[in-house]
């Protein structure tokens, strides 16, 4: 602690005097930090360092007298950083080029190094003694004039003398409270996540698989071998039967029905024989899933799933064949 | 520690803060020494409390969700809930409004305020999108991260992809960090949200409040209806009513300032906020421009303004003004040319509904039809309103006092807080179109804006209350007098929080069918991985509102947008055996839609918010009372030519559809029979294993 107190003093004129190019230097480190794996660490490491573009942007707009501090300067500094970060995406797709993470970073670098040359040339000008601006505001001062007085209604830098007032000596108050406020936040969470949840509500489903087919499936002469799936994501084991059938004005049945029982969270993998088809018309078939001793919450019947299929045989369709 | 000559004239001596006594000799400074250590001990357990009170009041909203989650609406969640809440805010409006709490605690304390009071939405989903329009947005944002652009279409919400500013930033940070776009959506939301705290703050400095009273305004902000859910969700709203705020705080300082003080640098943020309003929200961006022409005339006026360099001031709040206005007319104009008709609707019809309701021609809309909130959740909603009332006229007759006595002589400030009372007012009047089915939508959003006004003029009359209240000398009458006050901020917490969103968007809980927040389950998850893992994105697809929200963003595929020149329900309306419209069908084939998705569902169900679809569903594909139009209907896809079933899980089936349905050749009716015996139908086999 005493030790950085002797060193503050030693640093702080460094900081001072070339600020914006410190900062600069400081954003292109953002190049290093995207070697670092993805995470909230990384996201704290590069928090400060997105903050630049936004500081930049103030420092160059405002004087040094007359640029808002602690929290105000903080608040624009967030807000304005992430404007900037969208005015670069902006700036890229008009000129045709692909917002990537890299693409991002050298726009949103020549903004922060122009930013940076305004701010630092405004920064030396306005050192005292230097520049046109300082000269013109000495004379004033020399008249006796003081701002509160040339205007009485003015109270913009008695209101930023008053904010930093509240920030350069004590701010560290509002950064403790940031970091409070964000660990509240994470703790709860924390705990939240740790905490018994209901288990999520399983489900069955019952589906195609192989290569998807547009329109009718054409059966070859010696027969297809349609395959399906069933993913049980239920907690219990379950009983099923599973049933094909030819579906039209009377469903008459396809193959044999087969009953099996299938564990939590288990895959089956199923397969429909359907046999060569007599002419070129075209069927439907059916594929039925059954639970033996489960209810289907909405219509209180047996829980059934199914799929369907139109088949056609590889002969040519003939006028017998009708809907 | 200079106070502005507006503040000297506001606040009393007695709101000065308190100084440290200069001894001269060793006894007096003895007693200095044990002065100031009472004081610490005090102000530790202070603070011991404190911290206790807020890490409780999380705890105890901890608690709420978790209860919330295994229940469809439990009183008990909504108590756990608002004891948290009340944890959370009433120790900390309690150190902010006491005038022995410093300028830079004060500051803290809002600073943690804008953190902690993201808890509920943090705690909500820190997962994944849950409501209706952050779908839209993680679509928008993942379309920038993976194609490089700008303005990709989005089918859940199209007007959004012309307004990138949100998804672009989260794109920026996702780069930079690594994040997933969750994660860097949260960050960014934290940071808006405290920022939104902070803003108001500095707006109510700006406008020459002391901190006390700007820290105050500050917590009575955050009683809008939108502050803990709405404008902390996933949405450009979140980011650009922060920066509204910011950027009226840079318009207010630039009307304020001198030449050659700053004016101009402060003209110039104004400006490129301005336009970051612009890119983000279109509704935020007409509102700024509204709210700075609301200014700019009060600076015109010299029963209000006048005063030395007024002429000025005047010129330059109508030039910043017209800057916005002709800035976000060209985005308009060039880049979102549908934001009209996509807003114009809401007012339209709102107001149309209004005039049919007080003609007698139509009904009223019903307030906490069907909402899961307790009983006293919906009357603090009505008694908000009430005591905001109350609480504007205080505030009106306090200006008009300051006005009568000469501390708000003629000026940029009578001006600024006029214009500022004048947008607070306008919260009543929009209070009505709640009444009406299209304006409550925009009622509701609106408040979020109108409360910065109102807020500012609440907040002179909350600290006189609370002054008139400590002044009192009778201990019990101030105590009573005190309690009452605190009891009026439960109430409006309460209220303004049940006045938003309803309490399925707020908590946690089983599915509920038609609820946006309540309706991603993992049976649709995986539906949508099973479809994109087979046929691949960016397919088009019909599908009801529910569904394609997760279809349409995660899935990744094209969801159809029903109106009434693309009426998607037909489909499902037709009866069995009856033809569906040709025109339809047709439509549907030739705009590509290949598939055809129905939850069994919608057959039995009514849905929470009342539509299957849109919003602007016709009544014959609304719920009719308690049964749902689609009932008996959905069963017809499983036999209808053009549609094949090729998935179905326990509520959802996917249809492939063979359009057109004209040259579709019809299954045969009778199945193929043996070449053996003619009267058996083929055999096939059936197989499974594990």
């Amino acid at each position: 602690m005493t030790k950085a107190r002797r060193v503050l003093p030693q640093v702080k004129p460094f900081w001072l005097l070339a600020w914006p190019v410190w900062a600069l230097l400081l954003f292109t480190n953002l190049a290093i930090v995207r070697f670092l794996p993805g995470s909230y660490t990384r996201a704290a490491v590069a928090a400060p360092i997105l903050m630049v573009p936004g500081s930049l942007t103030l420092g160059a707009l405002f004087s040094q007298r007359h640029r808002p501090h602690g929290l105000v300067f903080a608040g624009y500094a967030a807000l304005l950083s992430v404007v900037l970060s969208a005015f670069a995406s902006l700036a890229l797709y008009v000129i045709g080029v692909l917002i990537t993470a890299a693409s991002t970073f050298w726009c949103l670098l020549a903004v922060s190094a122009v930013l940076a040359i305004v701010a630092e040339a405004r920064l030396l000008l306005e050192r005292p003694g230097k520049g046109r601006r300082a000269i013109r505001r000495l004379e004033v001062r020399d008249s006796g004039q003081s701002d509160a007085n040339a205007d009485t209604e003015d109270a913009d830098d008695a209101e930023d003398a008053d904010t930093s007032a509240a920030t350069r000596g004590p701010g560290f108050y509002s950064v403790i409270a940031a970091v409070a406020g964000a660990s509240l936040l994470a703790g709860g969470l924390f705990v939240y996540d740790r905490l018994p949840h209901p288990t999520p509500v399983g489900y069955t489903w019952l589906a195609w698989a192989g290569p998807p087919v547009q329109g009718d499936i054409p059966i070859g002469s010696a027969g297809t071998k349609l395959s399906f799936q069933i993913v049980h994501h239920q907690p219990q084991t379950t009983t099923f039967q599973l049933s094909a059938a030819w579906l039209g004005a009377s469903s008459l049945p396809l193959a044999k029905p087969l009953t099996f029982t299938v564990g939590p969270n288990q895959i089956f993998h199923g397969a429909l024989f359907v046999p060569p088809l007599p002419n070129g018309c075209t069927y439907r078939i059916v594929v039925s899933l059954t639970a033996a001793r489960q209810v289907d919450p909405l219509t209180q019947k047996t829980q059934t799933w199914s799929i369907n299929a139109d088949v056609r045989g590889k002969a040519r369709s003939s006028k017998t064949c009708k809907g | 520690m200079t106070a502005t000559p507006y503040e000297r004239q506001l606040v009393s001596n007695s709101d000065r803060e308190p100084s440290v006594p200069n001894s001269r000799d060793t006894s007096r400074a003895r007693d200095a020494h044990h002065s100031r250590l009472a004081p610490n001990m005090s102000i530790y357990l202070l603070a011991a409390a404190f911290a206790v009170c807020e890490v409780a009041g999380v705890a105890a909203v901890v608690r709420a969700y978790q209860i919330a989650q295994s229940t469809v609406s439990s009183t008990s969640a909504f108590a756990w809930f608002w004891t948290g809440m009340l944890l959370v805010e009433l120790p900390l409006t309690g150190l902010i409004a006491r005038r022995a709490t410093s300028r830079n605690m004060r500051i803290a304390l809002i600073t943690f305020y804008g953190f902690v009071s993201y808890a509920p939405k943090l705690l909500r989903n820190p997962a994944s999108p849950i409501y209706h329009d952050e779908y839209a947005h993680w679509l928008a944002t993942y379309e920038i991260l993976t194609t490089g652009k700008l303005f990709q279409p989005n089918t859940l919400i199209p007007i959004i992809s012309r307004y990138p500013g949100l998804h672009a930033a989260t794109a920026a940070l996702v780069h930079a960090t690594g994040l997933t776009i969750w994660s860097a959506a949260t960050l960014l939301l934290i940071l808006f949200h405290a920022t939104l705290v902070l803003g108001i703050a500095a707006l109510a400095q700006a406008l020459g409040f002391n901190n006390r009273m700007a820290s105050l305004i500050a917590i009575l902000y955050a009683l809008n209806s939108s502050f803990l859910y709405f404008d902390t969700q996933y949405a450009y709203e979140s980011m650009a009513i922060t920066l509204l705020v910011w950027t009226l705080v840079a318009y207010v300082r630039a009307i304020r300032s001198q030449p050659g003080q700053g004016q101009a640098a402060w003209s110039v943020l104004t400006v490129v906020l301005s336009v970051g309003t612009v890119i983000t929200h279109h509704l935020s961006a007409l509102t700024l421009a509204l709210i700075m022409a609301l200014v700019a005339l009060a600076m015109s006026l010299p029963w209000l303004a006048r005063g030395a360099g007024w002429g000025r001031a005047a010129g330059l709040a109508w030039g910043l003004t017209l800057t916005t206005t002709l800035i976000a007319g060209a985005w308009f104009h060039f880049v979102a040319p549908t934001t009209l008709s996509y807003l114009s609707p809401y007012l339209g019809e709102g107001f149309s509904e209004l005039m049919q309701a007080a003609e007698g021609s139509g009904g009223a809309r019903q307030l906490f039809g069907a909402s899961l909130s307790p009983w006293w959740e919906q009357k603090a909603a009505y008694a908000v309103t009430v005591l905001a009332l109350f609480l504007a006229v205080a505030g009106l007759l306090l200006i008009r006092a300051w006005i009568r006595d000469g501390r708000l002589p003629p000026g940029r400030r009578r001006a600024l807080l006029f214009a500022f009372a004048v947008l607070g007012l306008v919260y009543f009047p929009s209070t009505v179109f709640i009444l009406s089915a299209s304006g409550a939508e925009g009622a509701r959003r609106s408040w979020a804006f109108s409360w910065i006004g109102l807020s500012m003029l609440a907040g002179p009359a909350a600290v006189w209350l609370i002054d008139w209240a400590g002044r009192s000398t009778h201990r019990y009458r101030r105590v009573g007098l005190r309690a009452g006050l605190f009891a009026a901020l439960v109430i409006a917490l309460i209220g303004g929080t049940a006045a938003g969103l309803e309490a399925a968007y707020r908590f946690p809980g089983p599915f509920l069918y038609g609820s946006d927040a309540r309706s991603v389950t993992p049976e649709l998850l995986a539906t949508s991985q099973w479809f994109s893992a087979r046929f691949g994105t960016g397919n088009s697809i019909v599908a009801d509102r529910y569904t394609g929200l997760v279809f349409g963003s995660f899935g990744l595929q094209k969801i159809a947008a029903s109106s009434a020149g693309f009426p998607v329900y037909d489909l499902y309306l037709a009866k069995t055996g009856s033809t569906i419209d040709s025109v339809l069908l047709d439509d549907l084939k030739l705009s590509g839609y290949d598939y055809l998705i129905v939850d069994a569902r919608m057959a039995v169900d009514v849905p929470e918010l009342g539509v299957y679809f849109t919003p602007n569903d016709p009544a014959s594909a609304r719920p009719q009372g308690n049964q749902s139009p689609f009932y008996g209907r959905l069963s017809k896809f499983n036999t209808i030519d053009w549609a094949v079933k090729v998935f179905q899980s326990d509520n959802y089936s996917v249809y492939r559809l063979n359009l057109p349905a004209s040259s579709q050749v019809s299954y045969q009716q009778q199945p193929p029979t043996s070449p053996g015996d003619g009267r058996k139908a083929l055999q096939g086999n059936l197989t499974v294993t594990p």
